[in-house]
């Protein structure tokens, strides 16, 4: 432990865990291994979901858990348990995993630099997590909404790691709300996610599913290709399920089609990525990632061109770059993705399409090329048809069907503005704007 | 409920790192105006009671109360086979991914297979008086792999899953079953698109539990017919229907069963403790049963059959399928191909989706033929049928007599469930589809 200690960690005046046996379990690992990370985690959350405008149940976790890694050379293990002493108990375990483990190629050990931590002061927020619920549904409901279903999740947790060379320990705190309305058989869908510098507002996420729901004429979409204006979670879906494309780990498995392009166009030039773990206004926000370096904002593409891959340290070291801190150790992963930068509107973007598709949302992206990124997404909660610059129809039965070159490729326009959209399994936490893209195919069913 | 798990990764030949972890805890659920569950995994009596007071304060919020209860059921099941799980040394899990992993060394660039085991303890019970302590274990096995050819890329993902010990895990067959996929995948990317057109098409069993899984099974789950899962994995085409609704062909019958024998959702008791059984999603073309968990049944005026799963002891209970499958009937494999003039024989799948309301649904063909004149003819390149359940069912008039499973993890809820799940059924001929 080199004489650290982290925080005690309380919560309802008792103490969930006392310090020194964790302490003791580091100790040991220390003893035992060459290098080891230890992540403990308090999490205290709790979750309204609710349906057809009434409360369904509330889920209220407390919970504690240690994940364990160490390594021997190459050799690498991991267990998660719920107790130092259980822990400890596992050390003759993970000696025989890692005596028995073939070599793992791809480790190149556990960041040695000391770090610097962001300090981030906030309290939570206060509101009941039921109260919110409640005033989710009674503004859709005053908007219109026939029928509101939805959930509010109110996350809070104390976060600590240890390795051989770092230290830290942070309270978590954010927000998530997906609200969905359905007027007839139309249905809207607005989502947000409140990190600790963010005041939630469920009223709004109510008011926002109802307002998307539009009264017009509703008919069977047509196949074909044309500009379709994402809303920000329906891009917000195909950006968190394409974010592999952009981990190091899918280039050294031959997973992604970006292999060999730093430094080259891979979107159109009105387009930059970044992944950004520092913004503390969306749930996303990381202090560290899984061997303890310090996270910060990467630039994925800058203008269209492809700045970086994401990084663990073992990674960077396989491709002599520097870490990104978006360790998994082996898998690097993005925590918060956010486009910015545009100068249309949404209503700019609609009048200036000839003829085009505005997609509220869409889900269950699954790809049949894994390798060039090519996938289809089922769009739900409004799909709009525009003719001369004016939205004529909704749409039903279409797939969006394309692929990832081309989707970055064919964006025309970018919204000034941006939400921080998270929903499901389905977005992750990000912050996107509304983006027009040219020349998308639309497939339908028969 | 208690949960030991662990799991282990191979790529392109190299070892990836293997994991492991021991999770239990208690998860007690309070009914008054409304439902809420506390979860918690201290082992300090005072930090649960705490909790449940918690838990208990906030079910007096005003929403919806019903449950269904039913009788006491005492009673006790296991499932953890002769090979036990836990008797499997870590060196014989490194030894399977080695040897899935060579056997398509040699055609596929890309390879990525990964093992995974648990053995889950579980105890439940309620105010009613009952008391059901279950035992099993489970396998899972995953490989994913790519090929490239004259530049062409093509994938296969293919699942297995067991219900038991080591027994049940046939690694010779999965191996040569990757080995042959991965030699295919080379004849796959050089094949041509299908013309777009009217063909009747012959769908293999793996794309018969595909279309079980997402177009019968998770349109009866009750709980998003009455519009619960509304926010996240949507309702239901079924939501607002008179019953029993046509759905196809009355040669079509779906079925969930848990207790088909070492199937990877084998139980014999759900997680709320009620006993399981054969449930006949569709009969003869129309809707038949529905899938309840004790507060879906509650809303339906019924009661639970069994469907009540929890994928952790930190998750709530929710109507779950477990294996699904078309019946079989009685066509041989040949007689299905009598009479096609101009077909496409779907035999796997690669991409598929389908819309929140289970509706619209889409399947590309992974391994894939032109039928002329009820003859196999050359193989097509991702081949795809993007209909609808109703047109899809319908449109069934030949139903194999074979029967194959395939595993799957189902996802639901939120935090997302994923529960074990077996799909299936036999070949089926339908006529006159648009294939793309």
């Amino acid at each position: 432990m080199d004489g650290r200690t982290a925080p005690e960690i309380e919560r309802n005046d008792r103490k969930v865990i006392e310090m020194a046996d964790v302490e003791h379990l580091i100790r040991k690992l220390s003893d035992n291994f060459e290098e080891y990370v230890v992540k403990q985690e308090y999490a205290s959350d709790t979750q309204v979901r609710f349906s057809n405008s009434k409360l369904d149940l509330t889920n209220i976790w407390d919970e504690y858990g240690i994940d364990i890694f160490v390594s021997s050379g190459r050799k690498t293990a991991s267990i998660a348990v719920h107790s130092p002493d259980e822990g400890i108990s596992k050390i003759d375990y993970l000696q025989k995993v890692l005596s028995n483990s073939p070599e793992n190629s791809i480790y190149e050990g556990i960041n040695d630099k000391k770090q610097i931590y962001r300090a981030v002061d906030y309290k939570d927020d206060e509101k009941d997590v039921q109260d919110m619920a409640v005033a989710a549904i009674s503004s859709a409901e005053d908007e219109g909404a026939r029928r509101v279903s939805g959930l509010i999740y109110k996350r809070s947790s104390e976060e600590s790691i240890f390795t051989r060379y770092n230290t830290y320990s942070a309270h978590k705190y954010g927000i998530e709300a997906a609200v969905r309305s359905f007027i007839g058989e139309s249905s809207g869908q607005y989502t947000a996610h409140y990190g600790p510098s963010s005041k939630a507002d469920t009223e709004e996420v109510g008011k926002r599913s109802v307002r998307s729901i539009l009264k017009v004429d509703s008919v069977k979409g047509n196949e074909g290709k044309y500009r379709v204006i994402f809303s920000p979670m329906a891009f917000g879906n195909i950006i968190s399920y394409g974010s592999y494309l952009f981990s190091a780990y899918s280039i050294i498995s031959g997973m992604s089609y970006l292999e060999g392009r730093i430094g080259k166009e891979v979107a159109n030039e009105s387009f930059s990525l970044v992944d950004d773990p520092t913004d503390t206004k969306g749930i996303g926000f990381e202090y560290f990632d899984d061997e303890a370096t310090a996270t910060k904002r990467n630039t994925i593409i800058e203008r269209g061109i492809l700045k970086t891959y994401l990084h663990s340290y073992s990674t960077a070291k396989k491709m002599h770059t520097e870490t990104t801190g978006n360790a998994g150790i082996i898998s690097p992963e993005a925590w918060q993705l956010e486009v910015d930068g545009g100068d249309s509107s949404l209503d700019e973007m609609i009048a200036d399409t000839k003829e085009g598709v505005v997609i509220m949302n869409s889900w269950y992206l699954r790809f049949q090329d894994y390798r060039n990124g090519v996938f289809s997404t089922v769009p739900r909660d409004g799909i709009y048809h525009i003719v001369k610059g004016e939205i004529k129809e909704s749409w039903s039965g279409i797939r969006i069907s394309d692929s990832y070159s081309n989707v970055l490729s064919n964006i025309s326009l970018i919204s000034k503005e941006a939400e921080y959209v998270k929903w499901w399994n389905e977005i992750s936490a990000s912050k996107m704007p509304y983006i027009a893209i040219d020349k998308v195919t639309l497939t339908r069913s028969f | 409920m208690d949960i030991t798990s662990r799991g282990a990764f191979y790529r392109n030949g190299e070892f990836d790192g293997s994991s492991s972890s021991r999770g239990s805890g208690y998860a007690i659920r309070v009914v008054n105006d409304s439902i809420a569950i506390a979860y918690s995994n201290s082992d300090d009596w005072e930090r649960v009671k705490k909790r449940i007071d918690e838990a208990l304060d906030r079910s007096r919020k005003i929403g919806k109360s019903k449950i269904f209860t039913g009788r006491d059921v005492r009673s006790s099941w296991t499932k953890l086979g002769n090979k036990k799980v836990l008797d499997t040394d870590f060196n014989e899990i490194v030894d399977i991914l080695k040897e899935a992993d060579t056997a398509a060394s040699n055609v596929a660039q890309l390879r990525i297979n990964s093992i995974s085991d648990k053995i889950v303890k579980e105890y439940y019970m309620n105010t009613e008086g009952s008391e059901v302590h279950g035992e099993y274990s489970r396998i899972y096995f995953q490989y994913l792999i790519g090929v490239v050819e004259s530049g062409n890329y093509e994938q296969s993902s293919e699942e297995y899953g067991y219900t038991g010990g080591y027994e049940t895990f046939d690694l010779g067959r999965i191996a040569e079953e990757e080995r042959e996929d991965a030699v295919k995948l080379r004849e796959i990317a050089l094949a041509p698109s299908v013309e777009p057109g009217k063909f009747d098409v012959i769908i293999g069993p793996e794309i018969s539990g595909i279309v079980a899984h997402e177009s019968a099974g998770h349109p009866t789950e009750y709980d998003r017919i009455a519009g619960r899962e509304a926010v996240l994995a949507g309702e239901s085409f079924l939501s607002g229907k008179k019953f029993p609704y046509k759905i196809g062909s009355e040669l079509v019958n779906v079925v969930d069963d848990p207790t088909v024998e070492n199937s990877f959702g084998y139980y014999l008791y759900d997680d709320e403790g009620v006993p399981a059984r054969k449930r006949y999603l569709y009969k003869d073309g129309m809707t038949s049963e529905f899938l309840l968990n004790r507060e879906s049944a509650a809303w339906a005026g019924t009661e639970s059959n069994g469907a009540g799963r929890s994928s952790s002891w930190d998750m709530e209970p929710l109507a779950r399928m477990s294996t699904t499958y078309i019946e079989p009937g009685d066509y041989s494999f040949e007689e299905l191909f009598e009479g096609v003039r101009r077909g496409v024989y779907i035999k796997s799948f690669t991409e598929w989706n389908i819309d929140d309301l289970r509706f619209n649904e889409k399947y590309v063909g992974k391994e894939a033929y032109y039928i002329e004149n009820g003859d196999i003819k050359g193989r097509v390149r991702r081949p795809v049928l993007e209909t609808n359940t109703v047109n899809f069912y319908s449109s069934v008039d030949a139903v194999g007599k074979d029967l194959h499973f395939n595993a799957g993890i189902c996802g639901k809820g939120d935090p997302e469930q994923g529960v074990e799940v077996w799909m299936g059924g036999p070949h089926l001929r339908l006529r006159g589809m648009i294939v793309k």
